[in-house]
C-alpha cells in the first residue's frame, strides 16, 4: 500500500466522529414535499385564488391540469432524492417522464379543445401563439416558486455530489417546476394557449435541460465539500 | 468452487457492512480495518475500470476521503460494495473530467525555446517577489486564519480535506479564510493610500 493512502487512513481514524445514517429517502422526499405544498399553499393563500379557478374547479378538467403537473412533481421528488444516493439505480431518472408525457399529450389536447377549431386544430393552435398572449406575471411566479423550491431541494440533497448529480439535478428541476405550475394554476387566470404550452411542457423541459447542463455545478455548489 | 467464492465474497461483505455500521457509531478501531480491508479492493476496481489512469493513488485518495465525509449516506440496511463501488466510479469519472479539463488548458512546451525560457525567467523573479510580500502579509494575520489561507487557497486543498487537516470544523474555515481576505485587502489598500 502506498505511503500516503496510510497516512490519509490514519488522519481520516483520528478524525472520526459518530454519524447518523440519512434516513430512507422516501421518507426525506416525502418530508421535502410536505414542506414545499405548505409553502405553495400559503403563495396560493396569500395571492388569493383566482375568480376563474373558483368557477372550473367542478370541471374534470381543472383537476387534470392540477393532478398531471403535481403527479410530475411527486415522481420528480422522489427519484431526485434517491438519485441524491450513491448507490440507486440511474433508472430512476426516467420516473417523472411517463407522466410528463402524459402531460404534454393532455396540454396539447386541451390547447385543441379550447380552439374549438373545425378541422385541423393545429392551424388554429399555431395561430394563437402570439407572443403578446403569454403571461409574463404567471410565468414569473412560477419561476421565483420554482427557485426557492430548487434551492431547498438542492439543501436536502446536500450530500448527492457523492450520487448521480446530473439525474438528481434534472429529476429535482422536473419536480420544483411542475409543482410550481399545479400551484399557479389556483391563483393565476386561464392561460393562453401559448402559455398552456410553455407553463406546462415547455417550462419543465426547459427546467430539466436546465438541470443537465448545470445540475453538476449547482449541486457542487451546495456540498460541503465544494 | 466457485459456490465457495462467492459464499467467501457475501461473508466478506456482510463483514464490512458490520464494519461499517461500527464505523458510523464512531468506532476507530472498525473504522481503520474496514479501510486497510478496503484499499486494495479500490485500487483493483481502479485499475479495471480506468487503467489508462496515471496516478491511481490519488483516486483512491479522493474515495477515501469522500468515503469518510459521505459516511452517513450508508445505509447499515442494504449492502456494502455496491455502496462503494458506486462512490469508486463517480470518482474515477470526476478525476478523467479535471484530467482531461487540465490538459485543454495547459499545452506542452519545448524546453530549449529562447522566449520560453525568457519568460520563464521572468515569471520566476516576479514569483520569488511575490512570495516574500506574500509571506509579509501572511505574518500579519491571526494563526487561524492564516492556517486556513494556507491550506485552502496556497495549498488548495479542499474544505473536507483542510477541515480533516486542520481538525477545525468546514463552517470555521469557510468564515476563517473570509475574514483572512478582508483583512488582507485592508492591509493592501492600507498600503496603496501610504504609498
Amino acid at each position: 500500500m502506498d505511503r500516503r493512502t496510510e497516512q490519509t487512513i490514519d488522519e481520516l481514524v483520528t478524525h472520526l466522529q459518530p454519524v447518523r445514517p440519512l434516513r430512507s429517502p422516501w421518507l426525506r422526499a416525502t418530508s421535502w414535499l410536505s414542506i414545499a405544498c405548505i409553502a405553495l399553499a400559503t403563495v396560493v393563500f396569500v395571492v388569493g385564488v383566482c375568480p376563474q379557478a373558483l368557477q372550473r374547479m367542478s370541471t374534470p378538467q381543472f383537476w387534470v391540469q392540477v393532478s398531471a403537473p403535481t403527479l410530475v412533481g411527486i415522481g420528480g421528488a422522489y427519484a431526485a432524492f434517491m438519485l441524491a444516493m450513491p448507490d440507486r439505480d440511474w433508472r430512476w431518472t426516467f420516473v417523472p417522464m411517463p407522466m410528463m408525457a402524459l402531460w404534454a399529450i393532455w396540454a396539447a389536447l386541451q390547447a385543441c379543445r379550447e380552439m374549438n377549431a373545425p378541422g385541423s386544430c393545429w392551424n388554429a393552435v399555431w395561430g394563437a401563439m402570439r407572443i403578446d398572449l403569454i403571461d409574463p406575471v404567471g410565468l414569473l411566479a412560477i419561476l421565483t416558486t420554482s427557485l426557492v423550491l430548487g434551492w431547498s431541494l438542492l439543501k436536502f440533497n446536500r450530500h448527492a455530489w457523492l450520487g448521480q448529480r446530473r439525474n438528481c439535478a434534472v429529476c429535482g428541476a422536473a419536480a420544483v417546476t411542475s409543482l410550481s405550475v399545479a400551484a399557479a394554476v389556483f391563483y393565476r387566470e386561464t392561460m393562453s394557449v401559448p402559455s398552456i404550452l410553455i407553463c406546462h411542457v415547455g417550462f419543465c423541459v426547459s427546467a430539466k435541460a436546465f438541470g443537465f447542463v448545470f445540475g453538476d455545478r449547482l449541486v457542487r455548489l451546495v456540498s460541503p465539500r465544494a | 468452487m466457485n459456490r465457495d467464492k462467492s459464499l467467501e465474497r457475501s461473508k466478506q461483505a456482510t463483514h464490512w457492512a458490520h464494519l461499517m455500521a461500527r464505523a458510523q457509531r464512531g468506532d476507530k478501531n472498525a473504522y481503520r480495518l474496514l479501510l486497510l480491508d478496503i484499499a486494495p479492493v479500490i485500487g483493483r476496481i481502479v485499475h479495471a475500470r480506468a487503467s489508462y489512469v496515471q496516478e491511481p493513488e490519488e483516486i483512491v485518495q479522493d474515495v477515501f476521503l469522500s468515503l469518510h465525509a459521505g459516511l452517513h449516506t450508508y445505509d447499515p440496511s442494504r449492502p456494502f460494495l455496491p455502496w462503494l463501488v458506486a462512490i469508486v466510479h463517480r470518482r474515477i469519472v470526476d478525476h478523467v473530467r479535471r484530467v482531461s479539463r487540465r490538459a485543454r488548458r495547459e499545452f506542452l512546451v519545448d524546453p530549449s525555446d529562447q522566449e520560453i525560457l525568457n519568460i520563464a525567467a521572468e515569471n520566476e523573479a516576479e514569483a520569488v517577489t511575490s512570495r516574500v510580500a506574500l509571506s509579509e502579509l501572511m505574518g500579519r494575520l491571526p494563526e487561524g486564519q492564516r492556517e486556513a489561507v494556507e491550506l485552502l487557497k496556497l495549498q488548495g486543498l479542499s474544505l473536507s480535506e483542510a477541515s480533516l487537516r486542520s481538525g477545525r470544523s468546514v463552517g470555521t474555515l469557510k468564515v476563517s479564510v473570509h475574514r483572512a481576505i478582508k483583512a488582507l485587502r485592508r492591509i493592501i489598500s492600507r498600503a496603496r493610500t501610504n504609498g
